[in-house]
């Protein structure tokens, strides 16, 4: 235990010291807060239903799901894929494996660092940006109040997320040794939850073949849309179909798409609860560790 | 000598690696002991199978087949590697490099800290500043790969080529270093080098490698005694001079170069007095006598040669 503490305490110091993560946190909050803007100043209903659809669940949701989306999913899975790949591949490892330390409790030092790390930035991005939207939109309490408690549910969405792309990028990089190939890998995952749904629900329906392909990404849209909903955050059509189309739920919702858009009823994509959602994420992460660990353990080297 | 007083014991060592010409054998069934407390040069040519044979002792690279049994319960508590590369955190800075090694190797931080600081005096990277280690030149990077092996005090220390690196100021500290850990704190050492010369002075065993196998397997007082030696006279007379010495000592082995005697033998020490006196007695001139020793350098090179 002593010896996963030390291996993760090094992972996440390191990554502080480089200048690059305050780049990434910078570049983060600003795109976000970009894309709000962007969004906000098309909401021209005075309502406050619409104003607060506009502002908490909409245009707020797609700024951080830009957070929780492609840049974060790269950023986790080529410092996830470095920190134990390169290792091996620099022989640094060598020094640690000659040392009193496990081969597991070198993986989960890893793991753990990177995972304090990546959720300790994002801690800082989702509710720094919150506090600057709420700052210049937060007119009315209740939206306020709403904008936090759609950064709480973006949060635990990307926590588990990070989870999962920490597992898969793991898997990866103890398998392949060629970081252009796990990075192009990643690259097709990232197409496959976030990409192909818009790519689906914007061509026509034939044959109905967008229901025959599996659907990849339900697991995490529905996380995504179940995060909401355990804040109390129910989504009414509108959104969802923004939602959906910006996470991958494209299969059970895709016959939805030409319901009217103002229906304020709230409805699940997914029957799935967050935690049982959770529990599959969980499960799917300990069965690609296990399997690192098996490849890991196993491995010379040279 | 008893089982126990041996650290590592390796039998049938073999590694055999595939490649894209088939299969390849780095390692080809080696036998060999290593006694607690000694200093072990293994030698050899490049690509004779030296670091394979390393990382298999240090368990980074798994043997084909064959067995390596040591007596410490807890092999990487006690070992004290130097890899072949220099394989550093280029992002790190040294001291901090080394209390992370330290700590990694169970020494409470404090004490790590303290214990980096003072390897980094010792081996004059002060002057380097605390950069990082990336700005470090290769005997600088060497110099930190050492201090990291010797941070936790092994009982076995491991070094792959250690001296290529370090210039000849670096190159004595080491082996001073390593002389002083075997004899005074009982380290069992292994030290690996192409050349052979600059270890002549400090290991107490020989193991020669070549082609994936160990082609001799020596202490080193024992080789040095099958070391030929050659006693040089410098004569005005060499021809009546070799001649005396042919019928009083039945030595055969006589060579005349101008006016010099080569007198060879194994026991030129023990011989050298009395071959002194019957010149000398036979009252012709004698200019200069030399003791001549060929070096365990050549000796190995003859080895390697065949
Ligand atoms: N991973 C590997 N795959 C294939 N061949 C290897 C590998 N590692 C070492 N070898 C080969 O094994 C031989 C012995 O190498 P090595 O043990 O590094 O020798 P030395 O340290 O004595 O120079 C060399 O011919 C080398 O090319
Ligand atoms: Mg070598």
């Amino acid at each position: 235990m002593k010896n996963v503490l030390l291996i993760a305490e090094q992972v996440f110091l390191e990554k502080f010291s480089i200048k690059k993560t305050f780049v990434y946190i910078f570049f983060m909050i600003l795109s976000s807060l970009l894309a709000f803007k962007l969004g906000v100043g098309t909401v021209n209903s005075n309502s406050f239903v619409d104003k607060f659809a506009g502002l908490v669940s909409n245009y707020f949701i797609i700024g951080l799901f830009w957070i929780a989306g492609i840049p974060f999913i790269i950023y986790i899975g080529s410092i996830t894929i470095s920190a134990i790949a390169k290792e091996i591949n620099d022989g640094t490892a060598m020094l640690i494996f000659t040392r009193p330390i496990m081969r597991r409790e070198f993986l989960l030092g890893k793991l753990s660092g990177i995972l304090a790390y990546t959720t300790t930035i994002n801690l800082v991005i989702i509710y720094i940006f919150a506090s600057m939207a709420a700052i210049l939109y937060g007119s009315d309490i209740t939206i306020t109040n709403g904008i936090y408690r759609a950064a709480t549910s973006i949060f635990i969405y990307s926590f588990l997320l990070t989870i999962f792309i920490l597992s898969f990028s793991l898997f990866l990089s103890a398998y392949i040794t060629k970081n252009i190939v796990n990075m192009t890998i990643l690259f097709v995952l990232i197409l496959m939850i976030f990409v192909m749904p818009i790519v689906l629900t914007n061509t026509p329906k034939m044959n109905n073949y967008q229901e025959k392909l599996p659907d990849f990404a339900f697991i995490f849209g529905s996380t995504a849309i179940e995060s909401l909903n355990v804040m109390g955050l129910d989504l009414i059509y509108y959104n969802k179909d923004l939602m959906a189309s910006s996470i991958g739920v494209y299969k059970k919702y895709y016959t939805d798409i030409y319901i009217p858009q103002y229906v304020k009823e709230p409805i699940r994509i997914n029957e799935i609860k967050l935690l049982p959602l959770t529990i599959i994420i969980l499960i799917i992460s300990l069965i690609l560790l296990f399997l690192s660990y098996i490849k890991l353990n196993s491995l010379e080297i040279q | 000598m008893e089982e126990n007083e041996h650290a590592i014991t390796v039998e049938n060592l073999t590694k055999r690696y595939k490649t894209k010409r088939g299969i390849f054998t780095a390692v080809d069934n080696i036998n060999f002991k290593i006694r607690k407390g000694k200093i072990y040069g293994l030698i050899g040519p490049n690509g004779a199978g030296k670091t394979t044979t390393i990382k298999m002792l240090v368990k980074l690279v798994k043997p084909t087949s064959g067995k390596i049994s040591y007596c410490y319960k807890e092999l990487n508590k006690i070992l004290g590697y130097v890899p072949e590369k220099p394989v550093l955190y280029n992002e790190m800075r040294p001291i901090e490099y080394l209390t992370y090694l330290g700590k990694l190797s169970g020494i409470d931080k404090g004490e790590a800290t303290k214990i980096a600081k003072h390897y980094f005096e010792l081996f004059n990277l002060k002057e380097s500043g605390n950069k990082k280690l990336a700005t470090f030149s290769s005997g600088m990077k060497q110099k930190v790969l050492i201090a990291q092996a010797l941070m936790h005090n092994p009982k076995l220390l491991i070094l792959d080529e250690p001296t290529t690196a370090l210039d000849p100021s670096g190159q004595a500290q080491l082996l001073e270093i390593l002389k002083y850990l075997s004899t005074e704190k009982n380290v069992t050492i292994l030290i690996s080098s192409h050349h052979m010369e600059e270890l002549e002075r400090i290991i107490d065993y020989v193991l020669i490698f070549d082609k994936g196998k160990i082609i001799l397997d020596s202490e080193i007082e024992e080789l040095r005694k099958k070391t030929a030696e050659q006693l040089e006279i410098e004569t005005t007379n060499p021809d009546k001079v070799a001649e005396i010495i042919r019928k009083k000592i039945k030595i055969n082995n006589i060579v005349i170069i101008k006016n010099k005697i080569i007198v060879s033998s194994n026991k030129i020490s023990d011989l050298r007095k009395e071959i002194v006196k019957i010149v000398v007695e036979s009252g012709e001139e004698v200019i200069s006598v030399h003791t001549v020793k060929k070096s365990l350098w050549s000796i190995v090179m003859e080895k390697l040669e065949k």
